[in-house]
């Protein structure tokens, strides 16, 4: 084990039973380390493992085979102290306003009132959502609901951010929006961000490196280094160097994403 | 209610011609006047307390049973699997049937009338706890574990938040139950109570006071019932649409 | 569970009158089949059933369709029938039995009164639910207005309606054997409040399992029914 690796996934493997109970082989020798304050996106066909990784980088999942380091300690349980999650579908507490969603995590850690409202407010304002405290997540839009998300995840103060196709279910102009102010927390913070998309710009966008992921079982098929300066904004979607990128990850994603259809109508 | 009042009326008018015979069908004026004397007789009294205390004591057993017991259930799939089609078969027995039995193991008395409201508030309830269990979203209970919630954490703020409207809807179905269950027993069998009341009314052909009596009783189960309902929904107004009956 | 519920009582170790052993409660009710008595009741009671249910489906039908279909009716009597659905409908059957006598009729009443609550209820509920989204599509694919009923909004509200005919059958056979149970004439209800009278165990139990057995038949009858309709 590297000693610099501040996330080390060595040999993960992850089998599970189909419903036919066929073994179905979701992850093979999954190899990766990722420095500390990376923005590192992975990016694949459907059903090739990303869900997974994060699951078990996030503790919630054992592999079948292989360990997981973070910081050199092996993750087997929930490690809220460094990582934090954002899903997809929100995930919210549908009875309890944005202050209580942003809150809960710290709850959940037995921290005392006062300092909990104090976090959360602090975050809540980070993310933009001031004056929408006392507001419940059915009142919200998709793109206020994934903000409420990502300040629960900042408010326990993690050190690593999994994000599972955080902007996933949300529309192309919030997307961009939502990546921006990502992004710019991201600078701000500098957290160690796994993020998990299907947006080929978004991966281009936001990441430092870029892991595409082959047909099940995942693997790593390339993994592209992104250069662009910091700050980024948006303005840089229209360079060339972008679009080339881009291209590049698309045709490398390409030929994978066909497979997983043909395994799709196969299954 | 411009509606109510002119039924009132037409039913005032048809009475008062006299087509219709004072044993089906009185005025409106008289179960009125027939309601004050009610509410002044002490054997209603010590019959409506009898009865209340019946229902109480019933509900309070199958809340105290059900729910606790639907947790158990609901928690774990297998244990669910193999009891829900179980508690669905003995829910759709018509419990009158084994009355008797009730009779025999607990006598005519307080005992038996509240061992069968028992029986039929209980799977209203157990019911409405399993499937509220059941239905919490799994996403949730994911995204919890993942800021490391405990297990009881997991059961006290997220379980039992999302569970707790369906499980009012259980308590209050299960209410409506008990006073089936108590009511239908008073019927049948019985020496003291309201049902008990009904019947010396009915055999009696006092029709006004059974008129008022039975209006009154179902004042009161509509009140306990939308009492139930109204906290149901302000329990449950976080819930994005609405949820049949 | 059968072998151990017959060791048990064979050795006495409950009442004999509480709890018969399966044995004498086969031999009764195989003795029961032979009289001819008791196909009579099965038929009063399987007669009353029927009719309280027909009445109950057809009436709740209706009137769901026509509180559904029209929003301001609906506004008005939808949360008066779920107000009212909560009386404990037996403390009615008296009324029952003073309108309609103490034969089948009053059962009949009783019974339908009974299931035609949430049919009814189930039904408003079903129409008014139905998506709109649908309704639209519809129209926009130029539906008539017979089409957009037979073909949107029946469709759209039946496993609704279904889970309120279910529950209706439910209460219907509840009401019937309550009714006839209280107070009748003949009906399988009656026969077991006789046999409860006489203390006849083995009879009452065989009465009983004759009610399950309806039950269980209604019942499969609704499941073969539902999964004609494809409704899970």
């Amino acid at each position: 084990m590297s000693q610099e690796a501040f996330i080390d996934l060595q040999n993960i493997s992850v089998t599970y039973l189909s419903r036919t109970l066929a073994p179905v082989s979701a992850l093979k020798d999954f190899n990766l380390t990722v420095k500390e304050g990376e923005f590192l996106t992975i990016i694949g066909p459907s059903g090739c493992g990303k869900s997974t990784l994060l699951h078990i980088l996030a503790g919630l999942q054992r592999p079948s085979q292989g360990e997981v380091y973070i910081e050199g300690e092996r993750i087997e349980t929930p490690r809220p102290d460094k990582v934090a999650m954002v899903f997809q579908e929100y995930t919210l507490f549908p009875w309890r306003t944005v202050l209580g969603n942003v809150e809960v995590g710290l709850e959940f850690k037995g921290i005392s009132k006062q300092e909990r409202r104090e976090r959360a407010l602090e975050k809540i304002k980070l993310v933009g959502l001031q004056g929408f405290e006392t507001r419940y997540p059915h009142e919200l839009s998709g793109g206020m609901k994934q903000r409420v998300a990502i300040a629960r995840a900042l408010t326990v103060d993690p050190e690593i951010l999994l994000m599972d196709e955080p902007f996933g279910a949300l529309d192309e102009q919030t997307r961009l929006v939502l990546g921006e102010e990502l992004m710019r927390i991201w600078e701000e913070t500098r957290k160690t961000i796994i993020f998990v998309t299907h947006s080929l710009s978004e991966a281009v966008y936001l990441s430092d490196r870029i892991v595409v992921m082959t047909a099940r079982p995942g693997r790593i098929k390339e993994v592209l280094k992104v250069d662009f300066p910091h700050p980024r904004r948006p303005e840089i979607m229209t360079t060339d160097a972008f679009e080339d990128l881009r291209i590049q990850l698309l045709r490398n994603l390409y030929d994978e994403s066909k497979k997983a259809v043909l395994q799709e109508n196969k299954a | 209610m411009l509606a109510i009042g002119t039924g009132l009326l037409a039913w005032e008018l048809i009475c008062r011609v006299g087509y219709i015979d004072r044993l089906f069908l009185v005025p409106p004026s008289e179960i009125l006047q027939k309601t004050r004397v009610l509410l002044a007789r002490s054997d209603i009294h010590a019959a409506f307390a009898i009865t209340a205390y019946e229902i109480m004591v019933a509900f309070a057993l199958a809340a105290g049973i059900a729910i606790p017991m639907g947790l158990l259930i609901g928690l774990k799939s297998k244990i669910y699997e193999f009891f829900s089609p179980i508690i669905l078969i003995l829910f759709a027995i018509p419990q009158v049937t084994i009355y008797y039995l009730f009779v025999l193991w607990f006598g005519i008395g307080v005992a038996s009338k509240i061992a069968f409201g028992f029986t039929h508030g209980f799977f209203p309830i157990i019911l409405n706890t399993m499937a509220g269990v059941r239905g919490v979203d799994p996403s949730l209970l994911l995204a919890s574990r993942s800021m490391g919630a405990s297990r009881l954490q997991l059961f006290s703020k997220v379980i039992v938040p999302w569970m707790l409207p369906t499980l009012i809807t259980g308590l209050r179905l299960g209410m409506n139950f008990t006073l089936l269950g108590v009511f239908l027993a008073e019927l049948v069998v019985s020496q003291k109570g309201l049902g008990t009341l009904i019947i010396v009314l009915t055999s009696s052909f006092e029709t006004a006071s059974l008129y008022s009596l039975v209006g009154l009783i179902c004042i009161l189960a509509i009140v306990i019932n939308e009492s139930l309902r109204m906290l149901e929904k302000r329990l449950g107004r976080w819930r994005p649409e609405k949820v049949a009956v | 569970m059968l072998a151990f519920w017959e060791i048990a009582t064979a050795y006495e170790w409950v009442l004999p009158a509480l709890l018969p052993p399966p044995v004498e409660v086969l031999k009764t009710f195989v003795g029961l089949l032979g009289e001819g008595d008791i196909y009579i009741h099965l038929a009063v009671t399987l007669q009353e059933i029927l009719l309280a249910y027909l009445i109950a489906v057809l009436t709740g039908t209706f009137l769901g369709f026509l509180l559904g279909g029209i929003p301001y009716l609906g506004d008005i009597f939808e949360p008066l029938l779920v107000a009212i659905s909560a009386v404990p409908i037996v403390i009615l059957y008296p009324f029952s039995v003073l309108f309609f006598g103490i034969g089948s009729g009053s059962k009949i009443a009783f019974a339908a009164l009974s299931g035609f609550f949430p049919v009814v209820i189930n039904t408003t509920w079903g129409v008014r639910t139905v998506n709109p989204e649908l309704i639209k599509a519809a129209k926009s694919l130029g539906a008539r207005p017979y089409q957009l009923f037979f073909k949107v909004i029946f469709p759209a509200a039946l496993p609704t309606m279904i889970s309120g005919f279910r529950i209706g059958m439910v209460f219907v056979l509840l009401a019937v054997i309550g009714g006839e149970f209280i107070s009748a004439k003949a009906g399988i209800g009656y026969k077991i409040a006789q046999a409860s009278d006489m203390l006849d165990t083995p009879l009452l139990f065989s009465y009983i399992w004759m009610v399950l057995t309806l039950a269980a038949g209604i019942n499969k009858l609704l499941s073969l029914v539902e999964r004609k309709f494809n409704i899970p």
